[in-house]
Parts: C-alpha cells; sequence; structure tokens
C-alpha cells in the first residue's frame, strides 16, 4: 500500500493541514480589495490553480520527450499522470474565472488570452484522453499521446498571442503584476502557490502509484 | 532527391483515384450552399464574414481531405512499402504537406468563383497579398493537419480523432487566417496586420519542425 | 553478420521478449518456430527496426548502434499484410520500393522478374485486384530484385500454390547461394526443399534452438 510508507502518510497529513491553513487564511487573513470584495478572494485560487495546471503540462511535455527517446515505461506513466492532474486544475481555472468574471466584468465570458489559452490546451487534453481511451493499441498510444502533450505545450505562446492580437481591448488582466501589490495581498497569494505546488506533487506521487498498479493489475490477470 | 519522389506518389495516386481533390470541392460547394442558407443572404452579415467563412470551409475540407490521404496508406498496409525502406520518415510529413498543398491550393481556384457568385461578394482588391499570403496559409495548414493526421492515423477511431484533436491545435491559424484575408480585402495597411504575418510563419517553423522531427517516432510501431 | 543481443520488449508492461539472443551469418536459412501470439512477428520488426525496443543491441557487420537507415538498408522485412498501393501496379509499386532504396535496377530487369513469377499478364493493372497467391507472388517479385543481407519473411507460405511454393524454394536456393541470409516464419517446414536450414523456437519470451 502506497500510505504504508510512511514518508507518504506524512506528506499527505502535510498537505491537509497546510490546504486547510491556506484556505483559513485566504478568508480571514487578506485584506478587502475595495472594489471587488468578496470576489477578490478567488484569485488565490484561480491563479495559483493555473500555475499547477500549466506546471503539470510542461511537466507532460518533458516526460513526452522523455518517453519517446527512452521507451522508458514510467515516463508515459509521468506523462498521463500529469495530464490528468493538469486537467483536473485546468477545469478549476475554467470554473473559478468565471466565478470571478461574472461580478467584475458583468458577464461570465469575455475571450480573455490567458483564460482563452487554458480553454483551447483543456479541449487539446480532451483530445489527449479520448486518443488514451478509444486509440486501440496501446503501445502506439503512448506515442502518440507523448507527441500530442509535447505539440499541445509547443502551441501555448502560439494560441496566447492569436488570441491576444485577435481582442486586444480584451487585455486589461484581473491580475495587475505582482510584484506592485501590497505585501498584505503578495504573502498569501504566495503561500497559496506554494500550497498549490505541495498538494500537485502529492497528488502526482500518487497518482503514479495508482496508474502503476493499475497496470500490473490488468497484465497478471 | 527522396522528397520528389515521396511528392511524385502522392500526386501519382491523386492523379490515378482523384478522391482528394474531388472530395474537397463537393464538400465545398455544398458548404458554401448551405452557408448561403444559414445567412439568409445579407449582403452586409456575408460581407464581413467572408474571410472567415471562407477559412471555416478550408478546415473541413482540409480534414476531409487529409483524412483522405492517410487513409489510402491503411489499405493493404501499403504504407509499409515506403517503411521499410531506408528514407528520412520527415520526408514523408514533408511530402504529404507538400502535396496536400497543391491539392487544396487548385481545389481553392476551383471554388473561389463560385464562393464569390454565390455569396454575392463583390470583390475588388489588390490580388498579390492576397494570394500571397493565402499560399502561406495553405502550406501552415496543411503542416498541422498532417502532423495530427499521422498522429491518428492508426488509431481504432481516427476519422473522430483527427479534428477533436486537430480543432484546438489549429484554432491560432483560423484566426490568423481570418485576419490577415480581412485585413487585405479591406486595404488595411500593412503595418496594422503584420503582427498575424508573423504569427502565421511562426505557426509554420514550429508545426513544420516538429512534425518533420516527430514523424520518426510517430510511424514507429 | 548480424547479432541480436539481449533485446527485451514489453508490451504495456507485459513482457513479450525477455533478452532474446541470435546470432545470423551469411548463407543462412534460419526457420522460427512458435505459437500464435508469442511474439515472432514484433520480433522481426525490432531486427528490422520497424518497431521500437525497451533494452538490448543490435549489432550488424560488428557494429553497434547502426543507424536505423542502414539496418532498414541491409534487412529486409517482407511482412504477412500486402504492403502495396492498391491503385498502382505491381512495376510501379517495385518501382517505388527501388527508387526509394537507391537501387538501380533496370525496367527490363523488373518486367523479366515479373514474368519468371507468372505476373506478366499483370503488369499494368492495379494491385488491388489482385488474390492472395498473386500478392505473394509479387512480394517474392520485390524482395528478389533488392539487394538486402538479411531477409525476415513472416509467413511467407499463405495462399501459395504449388507452383508458388517451388517458386519460392528456387528464391530461397539463390539467396543463399548470393551469400544472403534468410530467417523465415512458418508453422510448415515440410514444403522447404533446401535441406539446411536451422529451427529455432520462440517458447517463454525466449528463443531456444
Amino acid at each position: 500500500m502506497f500510505y504504508e510508507n510512511k514518508k507518504n502518510l506524512y506528506l499527505l497529513i502535510v498537505a491537509i493541514i497546510l490546504f486547510a491553513f491556506n484556505s483559513l487564511n485566504i478568508f480571514y487573513g487578506t485584506p478587502m480589495v475595495p472594489d471587488q470584495h468578496w470576489a477578490q478572494k478567488i484569485f488565490y485560487l484561480h491563479v495559483p490553480s493555473a500555475w499547477v495546471g500549466f506546471l503539470s503540462y510542461f511537466i507532460a511535455m518533458i516526460s513526452g520527450f522523455l518517453f519517446l527517446s527512452t521507451k522508458k515505461e514510467k515516463w508515459d506513466i509521468t506523462g498521463t499522470a500529469c495530464a490528468e492532474i493538469g486537467t483536473l486544475f485546468m477545469s478549476l481555472v475554467l470554473i473559478t474565472g468565471p466565478i470571478w468574471a461574472t461580478p467584475i466584468w458583468g458577464k461570465p465570458w469575455i475571450w480573455e488570452p490567458r483564460l482563452t489559452t487554458t480553454l483551447i490546451l483543456f479541449l487539446t487534453y480532451v483530445g489527449y484522453f479520448m486518443m488514451r481511451a478509444f486509440g486501440g493499441n496501446i503501445e502506439r498510444v503512448k506515442k502518440t499521446s507523448a507527441v500530442i502533450a509535447i505539440i499541445a505545450f509547443l502551441n501555448v505562446p502560439i494560441i496566447f498571442y492569436s488570441v491576444q492580437f485577435w481582442s486586444p481591448e480584451l487585455q486589461s488582466h484581473p491580475q495587475v503584476e505582482m510584484n506592485q501589490q501590497p505585501t498584505g495581498i503578495l504573502i498569501p497569494f504566495m503561500i497559496s502557490l506554494f500550497v498549490f505546488s505541495f498538494i500537485f506533487f502529492v497528488m502526482l506521487s500518487y497518482r503514479k502509484y495508482v496508474i502503476s498498479i493499475n497496470k500490473n493489475l490488468t497484465n497478471n490477470v | 532527391m527522396d522528397l520528389l519522389k515521396l511528392i511524385n506518389k502522392e500526386l501519382r495516386a491523386e492523379i490515378l483515384n482523384k478522391e482528394i481533390i474531388i472530395t474537397m470541392l463537393a464538400f465545398g460547394l455544398s458548404i458554401i450552399v448551405i452557408i448561403s442558407f444559414t445567412s439568409n443572404l445579407s449582403k452586409q452579415i456575408i460581407e464581413a464574414y467572408a474571410p472567415g467563412l471562407f477559412w471555416l470551409m478550408m478546415l473541413f475540407v482540409t480534414v476531409l481531405g487529409v483524412h483522405r490521404s492517410y487513409a489510402y496508406e491503411k489499405e493493404f498496409n501499403a504504407i509499409d512499402l515506403i517503411l521499410t525502406t531506408p528514407i528520412d520518415r520527415g520526408l514523408i510529413f514533408i511530402a504529404k504537406s507538400l502535396s496536400g498543398f497543391i491539392f487544396i491550393t487548385l481545389m481553392q481556384i476551383l471554388i473561389i468563383f463560385p464562393y464569390f457568385i454565390f455569396l454575392s461578394i463583390d470583390i475588388n482588391i489588390d490580388f498579390f497579398p492576397l494570394i500571397l499570403s493565402t499560399l502561406l496559409i495553405n502550406l501552415a495548414l496543411m503542416f498541422v493537419s498532417n502532423l495530427i493526421s499521422g498522429i491518428s492515423m492508426r488509431a481504432r477511431i481516427s476519422e473522430i480523432l483527427f479534428p477533436v484533436i486537430l480543432f484546438p491545435l489549429i484554432s491560432p491559424l483560423i484566426i490568423a487566417a481570418t485576419n490577415i484575408t480581412n485585413s487585405i480585402i479591406n486595404q488595411a495597411p500593412y503595418i496594422e496586420w503584420q503582427v498575424w504575418i508573423y504569427l502565421l510563419i511562426s505557426i509554420l517553423i514550429v508545426f513544420g519542425l516538429s512534425g518533420y522531427a516527430l514523424f520518426d517516432f510517430i510511424l514507429e510501431e | 553478420m548480424l547479432h541480436i543481443d539481449s533485446i527485451s520488449k514489453t508490451f504495456d508492461g507485459k513482457v513479450i521478449l525477455d533478452n532474446v539472443n541470435l546470432k545470423i551469418g551469411n548463407s543462412e536459412l534460419k526457420i522460427l518456430k512458435g505459437k500464435n501470439g508469442s511474439g515472432k512477428t514484433t520480433f522481426l520488426k525490432i531486427i528490422a527496426s520497424l518497431m521500437s525496443y525497451n533494452n538490448g543491441k543490435i549489432f550488424f557487420n560488428n557494429i553497434e548502434n547502426c543507424k536505423k537507415t542502414t539496418l532498414r538498408k541491409n534487412i529486409f522485412y517482407l511482412g504477412d499484410v500486402p504492403g502495396f498501393y492498391k491503385f498502382l501496379s505491381p512495376l510501379q509499386n517495385i518501382e517505388l520500393g527501388l527508387s526509394l532504396r537507391k537501387s538501380d535496377v533496370p525496367k527490363e530487369k523488373i518486367i523479366l522478374t515479373l514474368k519468371k513469377f507468372e505476373l506478366s499478364n499483370y503488369i499494368n493493372k492495379p494491385v488491388g485486384i489482385f488474390s492472395k497467391g498473386m500478392l505473394q507472388r509479387l512480394k517474392f517479385a520485390y524482395a528478389f530484385l533488392l539487394d538486402w543481407k538479411v531477409g525476415l519473411l513472416d509467413e511467407p507460405l499463405n495462399g501459395l500454390d504449388d507452383e508458388g511454393v517451388k517458386l519460392f524454394n528456387e528464391c530461397i536456393k539463390i539467396w543463399i547461394e548470393n551469400k544472403q541470409s534468410v530467417l523465415l516464419v512458418t508453422h510448415n517446414t515440410d514444403y522447404i526443399t533446401n535441406s539446411n536450414y536451422d529451427i529455432l523456437y520462440l517458447k517463454n519470451k525466449k528463443i531456444s534452438s
């Protein structure tokens, strides 16, 4: 069992405590921004989710490269786990974005470049999972999904700039430059960023474990 | 030159089968008819959306044509004839892209007049930049779609996976194409739309190189 | 000439080939036998560098890590699928394959070979109309015209009539005389007239003689 290894158990406990602390800190430890009121709080979840999502897809791309060059099973497992976790966090971004935008911009979706990039990347990964689910020959699917992970991430700057140029009037981002924020906001934000990254690595190691025992199970039946 | 031999094979296949251009042409014409019905022949709507509609039509047509060009490689496992030879497999990607570029350009020459006539668009512009940019966009369209078609070629439900993976990845190109054509038709100065040309060129480089480099992995069993 | 050194292949974590070794010298005829699904085709495709493998080395002429293109040029894999373009004629198919392998064979020789394999009436017909036996003959004609060193034939006797089998045996004889080696996957050794062959078994993910 995964949690019989004491290290993993401790990491899980630390992650839970950190998450609880982070949530409380966001509610009670951060100042109210006058013109946004409670809506601003979601920014402590939205941005770290996006960060973890992109980090996860970035690791999926690196694993894709490593899988294609070494053909080692572990890189396929890492790539799949990262794709899954990344998609989970990208869904959070796509849910929290409109929740924030509804009171602030007056409508849930305007084609803001970062959110649009997230959406397109999310859709690409829907294709990735369809390939994994319905692709047929599993060895070939591993290679093709590694290739999809690579080109999906290479496409990120292209998507971002194309959406930005497409609707230049939407360049007003919800987030101003982070280093210009007052420390009252900056420090809880950095804490949240750290907590989300920590949770990501805990999730990744657990998910990798689950995928690998799943494989062993199907192969030994 | 291996590349020329491969292109020659693609062209010969098309001359013998006539599948790709005729499929693309017939499908394109029926889309024009549907567009005319759904836009109620409102002259203002059509003139504003003509470039976007044109590239939308080209995207659908590309999906059919490119899918067909990989489907006949699977009949009789014919591609084995090429895969067992000691050629650089990236050249297969380049040859398929260039021949697809020839097919779609021929098809556009045939379809552009019905497009203007059926949708009653008056056009009176400088044709040289329009043709040049259209050729570049055609090539980019072929690079992206051939890479994805190579990925999905041997998957079990390739006809579905191909568009599902392609559409999100190709969306920046469609944005760029629409804006370039729109700007040229509206006779906007080059300085206003040069950014789209840069974007188009970066798409050409990213997808051209990654297709060339990754095709060896994609085609390996 | 060809030395396969402890090749392993897993398929989604399941071991198919486990440290398989094989040496093939000049002018050798080896026959590989094994149950259905024991990984014979996988093994041939790995040697022909059409399929990736997880561990191990392939030496060709004592050179480790040959370029894939060198291996593909010198090791010829003839699969159990047709592997020809349906709409091209036998002549066009063979010419395409030959030109991509950069071997200059005059057209007359191709036509002569197709005659030898009794396909002369079909030289300009599309391959799509061919029967299984005719496709098999066409494959032999193609293999006959190429200049490989090691030939990997996967179930070549499927669908062949008696005359086809005779032609096949003639080919093997000529190849062996030419210092070419053949690794043959087949279940039935009765048809093979050349008596000088080794039989290998692919059993429990390993090769034994």
